[in-house]
């Protein structure tokens, strides 16, 4: 073992008694987020208003990684009031999609610009799902090198090379060459990180992690330098009450393993105090007016628009805290 | 390479070649000269008038939440001892420092680098922040890289904003001389590098 490295096995988050009621708690976060999630199940749709948005066609994709990350783990969660029932809702909601052929026929007509077209059916493909015609579309787009022939910074590739892993269409190309060319490998200042370089590191933690399920295998002096500088953007995003961004980072902290001082349990009081009664939560503090707006005048899209990501970002924090307990116990 | 001694000693050079042309632009500079006096001879120890107070905050999560002309407030004020036991400032403090720093607010860094000296936080934490300001120091030795903001205001006479960042900064290390002592602050060779 190196130095430090137990740091980061012995110390993976909420192991200790004392934090047991936030444990407990974390139950009714899971079940509150994914409620909300739930009942607007209708909004993840690639279109707004019969035109197509690349925004829904995103969300979409991301409510299928949530069910994948869900149906391919054990039962553990059916404890947090997740049912059998719902789970196949969005399974169908999901493939329904899919199946019309005004979403799959995209991939086939835009090859250069597939990447997005294509990425609900990878994730759906990771949890035995098949379509004839999606099948012959990525035939066709890998033969003539697509997407991967477009150029894209490291962390996108990464989430290019995950996707297909995940989708069984690569043969497990190693992530870490290209983790080596991301952001986060190659960052030296802790100081100089915006807003994009924030999401660069968020993402390129949860791809190499498998969105929590698995753990990083970096050097203890890697696994510190990570640690930290998520730490050090936590403070900085929960100060801009960016909650988006501290709902990653918090994600990402608790996929690496917690410290045992830490600011963690602060920063997540915080991001749940930010959240609304029905368990979601805006991305930044600023938009709070344009949600208060918008749930005056009943705007289900508009709240839609201001408080899905995070939400489903909520979701994943509190189902990751959610699974480090079963394991522990 | 450079330490926060060195850096007091340029800005003192630059205080005492000034000529203040308004009645702010001289009390800033006397300050400033008093500020680099105390600091470079008489150990850090200046006559402060401490004025018994409670502290103003109880919990880490309130600095976070403050706003930066709040925490600029807070840090303007002297307090007792009482206000050394806050748990965590010492993960907190130091990296709302460097939020500041990201956003290129020297006046709320250096604000926080007075009160880390306040409630006692570890000097090695807040080393990160120090590179950092400690890099806003121009060539006559003033601080803040304020060149471009200054030129379109059509101010380029304008010293009072350097004599602002200047005296904040003067602030700041000596705060930090009266938590260390000046002989660590002498011997501590800060490596500008902002590497993490």
């Amino acid at each position: 073992m190196n130095p430090g490295q137990h740091n980061f096995l012995l110390c993976w988050p909420f192991i200790t008694e004392r934090k047991t009621d936030m444990i407990t708690d974390n139950y009714s976060k899971v079940a509150s987020s994914f409620n909300w999630l739930n009942t607007h199940l209708d909004r993840f749709t690639p279109w707004r208003s019969n035109q197509l948005s690349m925004e829904g066609l995103q969300s979409l994709s991301e409510l299928a990684i949530i069910y994948a990350r869900i149906k391919t783990d054990n039962d553990a969660w059916k404890k947090t009031g997740i049912t059998n029932q719902k789970l196949e809702q969005w399974e169908q909601h999901i493939i329904t999609i899919l199946e019309m052929p005004a979403f799959y026929e995209l991939a086939r007509k835009r090859p250069l610009h597939s990447f997005p077209y294509i990425l609900p059916y990878l994730v759906m493909r990771s949890t035995g799902y098949k379509n004839i015609f999606l099948e012959e579309t990525l035939e066709v787009l890998l033969s003539q090198g697509f997407p991967k022939v477009q150029e894209v910074v490291p962390f996108r590739e990464l989430d290019l090379v995950y996707f297909f892993n995940k989708a069984q269409l690569a043969q497990n190309e190693n992530m870490m060459s290209v983790y080596h060319r991301t952001f986060m490998s190659k960052m030296k200042s802790i100081i100089h990180i915006d807003n994009e370089s924030a999401y660069s590191i968020t993402h390129t933690i949860l791809y190499l992690s498998d969105f929590g399920k698995s753990k990083l295998t970096l050097p203890a002096t890697e696994m510190k330098k990570i640690q930290e500088v998520l730490e050090s953007l936590a403070i900085h995003f929960w100060r801009l009450k960016h909650w988006d961004l501290l709902g990653e980072l918090l994600f990402c902290l608790s996929i690496i393993g917690i410290p045992l001082e830490s600011i963690f349990h602060r920063a997540l009081t915080a991001f749940y105090n930010a959240h609304e009664q029905d368990g979601s939560i805006t991305g930044r503090q600023e938009q709070h007016s344009e949600l208060l707006t918008a749930q005056l005048a009943g705007n289900r899209e508009k709240i839609f628009t201001c408080n899905y990501h995070t939400t489903i970002v909520s979701f994943f924090l509190s189902f990751q805290i959610f699974e480090q307990y079963e394991i522990k116990n | 390479m450079r330490s926060k001694i060195e850096a007091t000693r340029a800005a003192r050079r630059w205080l005492l070649n000034l000529q203040p042309t308004t009645e702010e632009e001289n009390d800033y500079r006397e300050m400033g000269i008093f500020l680099t006096e105390n600091i470079l001879d008489r150990n850090g120890s200046i006559p402060i008038q401490y004025s018994p107070q409670l502290c103003k905050i109880s919990t880490p999560e309130e600095l976070v939440e403050m706003s930066r002309d709040e925490i600029i407030e807070l840090s303007r004020i002297n307090y007792n001892d009482q206000t050394a036991a806050i748990s965590d400032l010492n993960l907190i403090l130091p990296q709302l420092a460097l939020s500041y720093a990201r956003m290129d607010d020297l006046q709320a860094v250096a604000a926080l680098l007075k009160l880390s000296a306040v409630y006692n936080v570890q000097p090695q934490k807040v080393e990160d922040a120090w590179n950092y300001v400690l890099l806003q120091q121009n060539s006559n030795g003033s601080f803040g890289l304020l060149a471009a903001e200054i030129m379109l205001l059509g101010q380029e006479n304008n010293i009072a904003p350097y004599l602002m960042m200047t005296t904040e900064v003067l602030q700041a290390i000596a705060s930090a001389g009266l938590q260390q002592g000046l002989h660590n602050i002498i011997n501590s060779t800060l490596i500008v590098s902002g590497e993490v």
